[in-house]
Formats: C-alpha cells, structure tokens, sequence
C-alpha cells in the first residue's frame, strides 16, 4: 500500500513539476518581425573597445555608430562623418552629420569622439586596442561638429582604422568605463534591448533615432556551439541567418532544405601557414633535432620546399568543396592592391625534394627523414583537419612532420617567445594593406612588453622600407605599386606559406527574410536594411 | 523452478560476455596485422565516401579508413583500459589492504584522500585533469587511474577488514605468522573476486569515458585511431555521412555490453554474496 | 606569512577531520566541510598546471603591455611590484575571494558565482527531470520485465536496458534529435526557450543511462526477491498475492535500487556537460565545457567546485532520508 501511494504521489508531483516549469521556464519569445541569427563563439563584449573576436565586432558595428565604414570594395566610406578635409598630409578636420543621436536619445558631439579615441589607453578604459592609434599625436574637438585629428607621421590606413571602433557616449562613459561598457549606450542603427547571459541570447531592436531611418526587425543573436545544432536550428527554422558559421560540407547540405537559401561570396580572411623563421638560438645545443628543424626553417629553399609538397588545390576541392580561393598573398583577389598575376609555388613534390636536397637536408636512406617537424594547431575541426594533411604531405618528401593541438592562448604564449615551428591561422578582415606593417614588418616582432604579429620573426630591411612607404604614402597608384612589389618579395621569400582566401558562406531563410546583403568582410550590417516578409511573420 | 533458470541465464551472460570479450581481443591482436597500417592516415581522394565500392566500410574525413580505425580502435581501447584498470588494481589494492588489515591512522588519511577523490562526481575530475594537461594517452591513463583507484580501494579494505577477524587468521597469527605474510596468502586470494568483477564493469565505464572524452576535445591527440574519435567523427558529419557514426557506436555499445555481461557473470560465479552494488 | 597558515590550517582540517565520528550529523556535516576543502586545494593547486596565458584571452593579441599588467593585478597573479605569487598566497587569495563570493571571471569580468548562479538552476532541472524520469521508469520497467519473465515484455525491456547502458549519450543526444525534433517535428530543437517541451529531450537523453541500469537491477533484483524462501513463506501463508508483491517483494527488491540512485545522482550530474553541449541547454554543464576550452580559470574552478558541493549535498540529504527510510540502517554504518 505504502509503495503504490509513493509512486502515485511522486507521479503528481512530476506532473506538477512539468507544468510549473512549463510557465516558469524560459520567456515566451515574441516570434513577429524578429530575425534569429545563430554565432559559434561566444561574445565577450560588445563595446568596441573591448571586443577581441570578429564576431564580437561584427555586433558591436550595429550597435555603436563608427566615423566611416568598409564598403564592399573594402574603401572606407563616411557614416557618421559628413565631409572630411585634408590640411598637410597629417591633419584631417572631420564634420559630423547633425542629429547624431544616442539610444538615450542625448546628441553625438565631437566631443564624444574625441573621448572615444583619446581616453583608449587610459587606465580608466584599459582598452586592448589602445595600440592601433599610437599614430595620433593630437585630438581636439574645435565645436559640436568638428573634430581635427593631427597624426604624428602620414598614415594611409587611417579612414580604415577608424571603422574598427564606434563613437561612445562621454556623458555616460566618462569616469565610470567598467559600468559604461555593459550599459551599451551607442549610436548604431540598433540597441540593446536584452541580454540574457545565461542562455547567451542577445536581442537588439531597432534605434529609433539612427539617421538613415529606423531599421525594420528586431535582431536575436544566439549562440549555439555545436555545429550540428546550428544546421538543426535552421532546419527547424528556429534560426534564419548564420554568416560563415557552418563548415561548407554542412552548409551545402541544407540547400536541400526548400525554405534556405546558401549564399557564397569571396571573402577578405587570409589563411596563411607562419614559419618560425628566427633560426635556432645562439645558445641552443647544436645536436638536437629542434636545432636541425630551427636550421632547416631558416632557410627560405626549404620553406619553398614545403610550399611546393603540399597540393592546397586538392584540400580547397575536397574539404573546402571549392569554397577558398588558393592565395598568393595576404591580399585576396579581387583587393584593389592585387596584383592578379601573381602565382603561389606549384605543387610539385619531385621539385620539393629537390629543394631539401640543394638546401643539405638530404635523406639517409629511401624512406628515412630528413628533420622533424612540428605544426600547431588550435582545436577548430577544419583547421585540425587541414593540419594533419599537411603533416602527411610533408611525411611524403621526408619531413618527419606531426602535428599539436593547442588552444589559442596557449598557442599564444608559445608564439611570441618564438616556440613554435609551424602554426596555420586566419587573419580578418584584411582591409588596407598596411596590416603587413602589423605582420610581417621586424618593428612588430612582439616580445614580454611588446605585442605584435610578426610571430614568426621577419626581417627583411627591403620589405620593412617598402611597407614604411607604403603607408606613408596618400598616393592610391603608388601605393598599388608599392604593396605589389611587396607580395612578390614575400612570395620568394615564404616567411608565411600563402594557403587560401576562404568565401563567406551565408545560409538565410530566405521565405522569411529579404535584402540582406552579405558583405565579403562578414560585416552584418546589411541587416540594417533587411525586413520580414508580411504573411512569414509566424514559424 | 524459477531459481533454477535464472541460475542458467546468468552463465549464459557470461558466456556471451567471454566470447564478446575475446572476440574483441582478437580483433585488437590480430586485427591489424591483417589489415595492415595504410587506412589509419589521410587519403583525400577518399574524403567522406560512403562505404559500398568493394570491401569497404566508408571512408571517414581526410579519407581516413573506417575498418581500419575500427580495428586499431579495438587495439587502442583495450590497451588503455588493460593500462588503467591495472595501475588502478595496483595502487586500489596496495592501499585498501593496508587500510583494511591496519587501520588506524593511515586508514583514517587514506579514507579522507578517498572522500576528496569521491567528491567529485562522475567523470568531473578526470576532465579537470585532462583539460589540465596536453592530450595524449599518458595524460588519460593518468587522469583515469587517479580518480580510479579509489573504487578497487574501498572494495578491498572492506573485504580486507572482514576477513581479517575470521577464524583462520586468527588461527595464523596465533601461529606467529607475519602480518605480510598473512596479507598475501590468507587474505588476498579471498579478495581477487570481487576485484576482478569490478575490473570487468571499469573496463566498459573507461571505454566510454574515453569515447566522451575524445568528444569533448580532451582525449587522445588528433589522428590516433580509436572509436571515440571516429564516433566524434560521425557525430560531427552526422547529416552528411551517417554511416561514420553507426559503426563505432555498435561496436562501442557491444564492447560495453559485453563487460558488463561479464561482470555480471562473473560476481554469480566468484562472489556470490556480493550486495548488488 | 598568512597564506601558509591558511594552507596549513586547511590541510590540517581535512587530515584532522578523518578521525570525526561520521554516525551523527554533526559528524557528517564536519567531513563534508572538510572534504569539500581538500577539494579546493586541489582544484587550486592544479592551477599551476596550465599551460598558456589566460590574460592573452581576454586582451587578445593586440594589448598593450600596461593593460595587461592592469589585468594581471586584478587577478592576483602577480602582486603589487609584478612579481609572480607563490602558491601558499595564491591559495590564500583564491580561498579568500571563494568565500566572499568575488571570484572575477578571466574572460567576461563578471563575478564567477553570478555566472554559475545564473546557470545553476538549469542544470538542476534538468538533473532532477532526468532522475524523475530514470527513477519512475528505471524500476518500473524493471520490475514489469521481472514479472513477465522470457516473454515479449521482459525481451523489450531488457533490449531498452542494454541500448541505455551502452550507447554514448553523445550519440544518443543527436540521434533523439534528429527523430523526435527534425523529421517528426515534435519536439524543439535547442535550448531551454519552450517551457516543459524543451527538457523532455535532454532529460531522456541524460537519464536514460540511470534508467537502464535501474530497469537492470531491478529487474535482477525482483526476479532474486521473487524466488526466495520467505515469498514462498508469504504464499504459504495464504497472504493475497498483492499483499506479497507490495509488502514484501518490492520493498526489499528496492533496497539496493535506492541505494544506487542516491549514488548516481552524481553521474546523471557528471553526464550534464555532454548533454548540455549537445542540446545547447544553459546550465552549469554548458557553462564548464566553456571555460575549459577558453583556459579560464576562475570560472573552471568555481564550477568544479560547486558541482562538487551539490553533489557533497545531495549525498548527505540521501543518506539522512535512507536513515530515515529503513531504520536497520545508521547514517554512519551504510556502505557509501
């Protein structure tokens, strides 16, 4: 008797379990006029000044107003900024737009802007990105308009700079930036409307006062890890958008599906395969393996070798399904810096051997080694896959190759005290070329106080002039010119072996969602004109 | 009448146990050999075709060789778990008896080592240590065997402790026996059963912690064959290619069945007396 | 100095503690306490394992030097002169911030004890969903098996016994998935956004593990029960066959499930990292899976910890009530 009056008592109480929870579990979510885009990684913050993924800039950009804007042919074209003038090759006078409002609704001045750029490396805002505007020299505000930034030498990036990080509110911020940060007081087309860091879901509705008009969805941003649960979500149609987020294999699987549009368009990311190309260290031992891999890396024929054992193409064909643009420099194809011509090393193992040979890297015996080797990698599917075919490419013409896989910090550390030998990685977005100063110019080599990203120790004093002129220079041809000549020096000299260029691949619900344009950058700002389709509101 | 049967259906367990485990233990001895060393590394050409052309089970991603991962999978699992459950019979052993047959002091301490190790559930503590330390197999045997002693410990105390009030050891002492000398050779050989029963269910519980591992990224480096990293695999491809995932599932699901088979036959074999437990 | 009298004080209490008598509650509560310390010390002390920087996470790759020593101060990594800490005083302040609950994420600068205060409670829901489930249908299965012995019944559930003890939840999870909520459209997707529906297919996922093995057990049990002498005593007796079956056959049977359940609460709450990852639930499991893969530390430790803590808990809840339950059994005299 006791048992069945257990189990009747424990069977309401599950029952009233269920419908308690069914109340209390989680929102009712308001299913109109919302368009629901699934991210990999989660956000650590969407200030700009604090952001450190792309995916986190991304949503920051639609957020908080910036100066100018990338446009699709990668220019910087003005937002905020009504006209500029130019005084010398220094100085620039910027002329806001009028009626610049915050989502509190308090006008954006020039003052805000010089608050913004300026108080970065403050202590109170600590920002991560303080370094990349070391070249201001002076920042005044001349009236509620006009800012005049004067730079310490000429800088040709500088309109690109400043599309990386929005205007913040002085009024809000000053003083108090560990606050401000998370109160999300910008200009942008949208605002915050909540943030639910449990389930990680961000909802942004649209900035009544944004100067081109009021944006026509709402915006939920979920973060799902699992790739399989992200092509599950846009199956369900529980997600419409994501923007690169799903392998291509996957990606290519939903066109199956009739409500999903796949959208591909070239990207600007540059994977690329670093060298350690320091050499060994002037204390190392001289009879170890590492002392003979450091040697071998050093010299450029064996990097030329390695370009020349591996077949990128096949990998682009069979793992990318053709969505990567094999790369030839840190410039994509269609850059208006590019030369176009210009062709990475074949693949051509006989030609590979050949080079170890010429570089004295000669293999004892049929099938023995010639020196070991080591490519890093962090835990990303794709990338560990990609790795460990190099690594068996490499095997084929006797580089004992074997590869470790590392999270980025730990990868990090190991980078820039120069302990790695080989690591493949992504820079994005690559906009102005002047990013070759932050990558391969021997002022970027980072150490214990010095950030940087030239990891791998480059330095070649012809390259480093040709890239101080490069951004010093405000000439667009001369510039084209300049850059060119740099990616056939770097294609000769391999400090990075160049892999590929991969496209953007955008997967939408199309019967729900019209005119969002995907941007080769992965900017999502075409979703400030996007809207949803009337009789679609409803799943 | 009923007794009688339930009686028969447990020596069948073990049987099916025995040959699942033998079987599986073929297949990782001689399994390799036959099919040779080609599969386990990338072939491109061969990325994610579906099994069917001639004698193959499926190609996984880089082209990798679904039967051979399978078959140096089976190597792969039953050393790691031969590897763990030995050092954690070794060490489990070395300190419940010390435990059981002393007491005192030294129990107390081991007891609270124990009760430290115990209180973190479930596999928590072999993910810290293994999110801890650079994925490779040292690095999950270690992890395991440290939070696995503890099971082979506290089973070996308590029998330690029980028997060593029995009349025969009584008798030994009284004899002038040593302590060590009683431990090993009046004391132990009672002990070995339970012990082996447990070895039987902690060889399924690490191939499954294993498989979990591998699929939360913590297990053994990239490219070593073995079926949590090919169910991870088909997992991760499970719309594109579903049969990478079907094969390392059974096989993992029959091994882990078949443990547990063999446990369950061997504790009505050599430890009848045994609480479920 | 304070540090290594903080660290020896607590190693004290935990080797001290082994000698307190654990058959009142009193005594329970002390070596809870005092195990949960020792776990501190380890968690802490592992900390000097890592490999990498936790600060390049944060800052990325692009900081400035002076930022970063900002950062390393605040996390108590390096004191006031830049100088890195010994363990005693890193210990000292990791005990201190874990007791006034100000422990600061290394990635989202937020306190590590709102973090997981926030996502706790969705991993308890969950947990308890999964142990209702296991618990309800676990022994009652079990116990219907047993008493339609080698016919269809008993095959079904036996062959539902051997798939839940043996397949992987990481392969369970998906495959539910794909059936009940793609090609049947029954069930949500992800998350925990649609009330009861959204736990139904988590929950199976992480109980069907302890469902199995209790249909298992106590399908043995019961049939072991069934046959003895004193049912047979029962029947003699000309007692209803009712009678014997709830009075005698399925107390005792029950005895060693119970038993089992209190313990494996623990792995149910183990299985939620797998789990919580695959259906993307927020809940604690999801939240240490993360850490994990970002380095960061804080966060790691302080789940670790509290999941330990509940389990601590739980543990000492389910042995009061299993006093409780059969008093020929003290707190103190069970088998753990």
């Amino acid at each position: 008797m006791k048992a069945k009056k257990l189990y009747q008592f424990s069977l309401i109480c599950f029952l009233l379990c269920l419908v308690s929870c069914s109340r209390s579990c989680g929102p009712s979510r308001d299913k109109d006029a919302v368009i629901t885009v699934d991210v990999a990684t989660p956000i650590e913050a969407l200030d700009p000044r604090y952001t450190t993924t792309a995916t986190a800039s991304r949503m920051a950009s639609l957020i908080y107003g910036t100066l100018f804007e990338l446009g699709d042919d990668l220019l910087p074209k003005p937002l905020l900024v009504e006209s500029f003038e130019m005084t010398g090759d220094k100085t620039f006078k910027l002329l806001l737009k009028r009626n610049l409002k915050f989502h509190n609704g308090t006008p954006l001045t020039a003052h805000d802007v010089v608050y913004t750029y300026e108080q970065l490396k403050s202590t109170d805002v600590a920002s991560p990105h303080a370094e990349k505007f070391e070249y201001v020299a002076n920042l005044q505000a001349l009236d509620d308009t006009t800012v005049v930034f004067e730079l310490k030498q000429p800088h040709a990036a500088f309109f690109t700079d400043l599309c990386a990080i929005g205007i913040v509110s002085k009024k809000s911020c000053s003083g108090r930036s560990q606050q401000c940060r998370h109160e999300l007081n910008g200009s942008g087309p949208f605002r915050l409307k909540s943030w639910d860091t449990a389930k990680e879901v961000i909802h942004l509705t649209p900035h009544a006062l944004w100067f081109e008009g009021m944006p026509k969805t709402d915006l939920l941003f979920r973060v799902v890890r699992d790739e399989n649960t992200r092509v599950m979500e846009l199956m369900g149609k529980k997600a419409d958008l994501t923007d690169g987020e799903l392998s291509p294999t996957n990606a290519f699987d939903l066109k199956k599906q009739g409500h999903l549009t796949v959208k591909q368009i070239p990207g600007v990311g540059y994977t690329y395969l670093a060298i350690n190309v320091r050499g060994p260290k002037a204390d190392e031992p001289k009879d170890t393996a590492q002392y003979r891999t450091r040697l071998a890396l050093a010299d450029k024929r064996v990097r030329q070798a390695i370009a020349h054992a591996i077949d990128f193409q096949q990998i682009i064909d069979k793992l990318f399904l053709n969505t990567a643009e094999r790369a030839s420099g840190l410039l994509p194809k269609g850059h208006w810096a590019k030369d176009a011509g210009l062709m990475p090393p074949p693949f051509d193992q006989k030609l590979a051997e050949q080079k170890l040979d010429d570089a004295g890297f000669m293999r004892s015996g049929a099938d023995s080694m010639r020196f070991k080797l080591t490519i890093a990698t962090t835990p990303n599917r794709l990338r560990q896959s990609t790795s460990q075919l190099f690594a068996d490419f490499l095997r084929k013409v006797g580089i004992d190759a074997s590869i470790r896989v590392k999270d980025w910090s730990a990868l990090y550390q190991d980078m820039k005290q120069g302990q790695f030998e080989l690591f493949a990685a992504v820079w994005v977005p690559v906009t102005d070329p002047d990013l070759y100063h932050f990558v391969h110019h021997s002022s970027s080599i980072p150490d214990s106080d010095k950030a940087g990203g030239n990891r791998h120790g480059y330095q070649n004093t012809d390259v480093d002039r040709l890239i101080d002129e490069g951004r010093a220079t405000m000439n667009q041809n001369k510039r084209i010119a300049i850059y060119q000549e740099i990616e056939r020096k770097l294609i000769e000299d391999l400090p990075y072996i160049p892999l590929w260029h991969e496209n953007r691949i955008v997967v939408i619900n199309s019967e729900k969602i019209h005119n969002f344009e995907p941007s080769p950058t992965g900017s999502l700002n075409g979703l400030r004109k996007a809207y949803v389709a009337k009789d679609k509101a409803k799943h | 009448m009923m007794r009688l049967k339930s009686r028969i259906l447990k020596h069948s367990l073990l049987k099916v146990g025995l040959v699942i485990f033998i079987t599986i233990a073929l297949v990782g001895i001689f399994g390799p050999l036959l099919v040779g060393s080609g599969g386990i590394g990338p072939n491109l050409s061969h990325h994610l075709l579906p099994p069917g052309n001639g004698n193959s089970l499926g190609f996984g991603v880089n082209g990798i060789d679904v039967l051979t991962w399978l078959v140096y999978g089976a190597r792969m699992s039953l050393m790691i778990s031969l590897l763990v459950t030995l050092s954690s019979i070794v060490i489990g052993t070395t300190v419940g008896a010390i435990c059981g047959f002393y007491g005192g002091v030294t129990d107390a301490i081991a007891m609270r080592i124990i009760d430290i190790v115990l209180a973190f559930p479930g596999l928590l503590l072999v993910l810290y240590l293994a999110a801890v330390m650079p994925p490779s197999m040292f690095t999950l045997i270690f992890a395991m065997s440290a939070t696995g002693w503890v099971a082979y410990a506290r089973l070996v105390r308590a029998r330690v402790y029980e028997i060593k009030n029995r009349e025969f050891v009584v008798a030994a002492m009284a004899l002038g026996a040593s302590s060590f000398r009683i431990l090993v050779r009046h004391i132990l050989p009672h002990v070995v059963g339970p012990v082996i029963v447990q070895a039987s269910y902690g060889l399924s519980v690490i191939i499954l912690a294993e498989a979990s591992l591998t699929f939360l990224g913590l297990g053994l480096p990239i490219g070593t064959p073995s079926w949590g990293g090919l169910l991870d695999q088909g997992v991760a491809n499970l719309f594109t290619a579903p049969y990478l995932a079907v094969f390392p599932g059974l096989f993992i699901a029959i091994t882990v069945l078949g443990f547990n088979f063999l446990g369950d036959g061997l504790r009505d074999v050599l430890d009848p007396r045994s609480p479920i437990n | 100095m304070i540090a290594w009298v903080i660290l020896f004080v607590s190693l004290a209490l935990v080797l001290l503690s082994a000698k307190v008598a654990t058959n009142t509650l009193a005594g329970r509560v002390i070596s809870l306490g005092a195990v949960l310390v020792g776990a501190t010390l380890v968690v802490s002390g592992s900390l000097r394992l890592v490999p990498g920087d936790p600060i390049d996470h944060i800052l990325g790759d692009q900081a400035q030097s002076s930022s970063r020593e900002l950062l390393a101060k605040d996390l108590g990594l390096i004191d006031d002169n830049g100088k890195r800490v010994s363990f005693p005083e890193q210990y000292k302040n990791f005990i201190t911030s874990l007791f006034s609950l100000d422990i600061k994420s290394f990635v989202t600068r937020r306190s590590t004890i709102d973090m997981v205060a926030e996502r706790l409670p969705y991993t308890m829901v969950l947990a308890l969903c999964a142990m209702i489930i296991a618990v309800m249908l676990g022994p009652l299965f079990g116990v219907l098996a047993s008493l339609s012995y080698r016919r269809l019944p008993d095959h079904l559930f036996s062959l539902f016994a051997l798939v839940g003890i043996s397949v992987p939840s990481f392969f369970l999870g998906p495959l539910l998935l794909l059936v009940f909520a793609i090609r049947l459209k029954l069930l949500p997707i992800s998350g925990a956004d649609d009330g009861f529906f959204s736990l139904v297919l988590p929950s199976i996922a992480m109980g069907t593990a302890l469902a199995a093995m209790l249909t298992r057990m106590s399908r043995a049990s019961m049939l072991e029960v069934l046959s003895e002498d004193f049912i047979r005593t029962a029947k003699a007796k000309g007692l209803a066959p009712h009678t014997v079956f709830f009075k005698h056959a399925l107390r005792n049977a029950l005895i060693p499930v119970v038993t089992l359940v209190g313990l494996q609460f623990g792995v149910v709450l183990a299985g939620a990292v797998v789990t919580e990852k695959i259906f993307n639930w927020p809940g604690l499991g999801l939240l240490l899976y993360e850490s994990i893969q970002k380095l960061d530390m804080p966060l790691v430790q302080t789940c670790v910890l509290v999941i330990a803590f509940i389990y601590g808990l739980i543990n000492l809840i389910t042995d009061i009530v299993y006093g409780l339950i059969d008093p020929r059994i003290s707190i103190g005299g069970a088998k753990k």
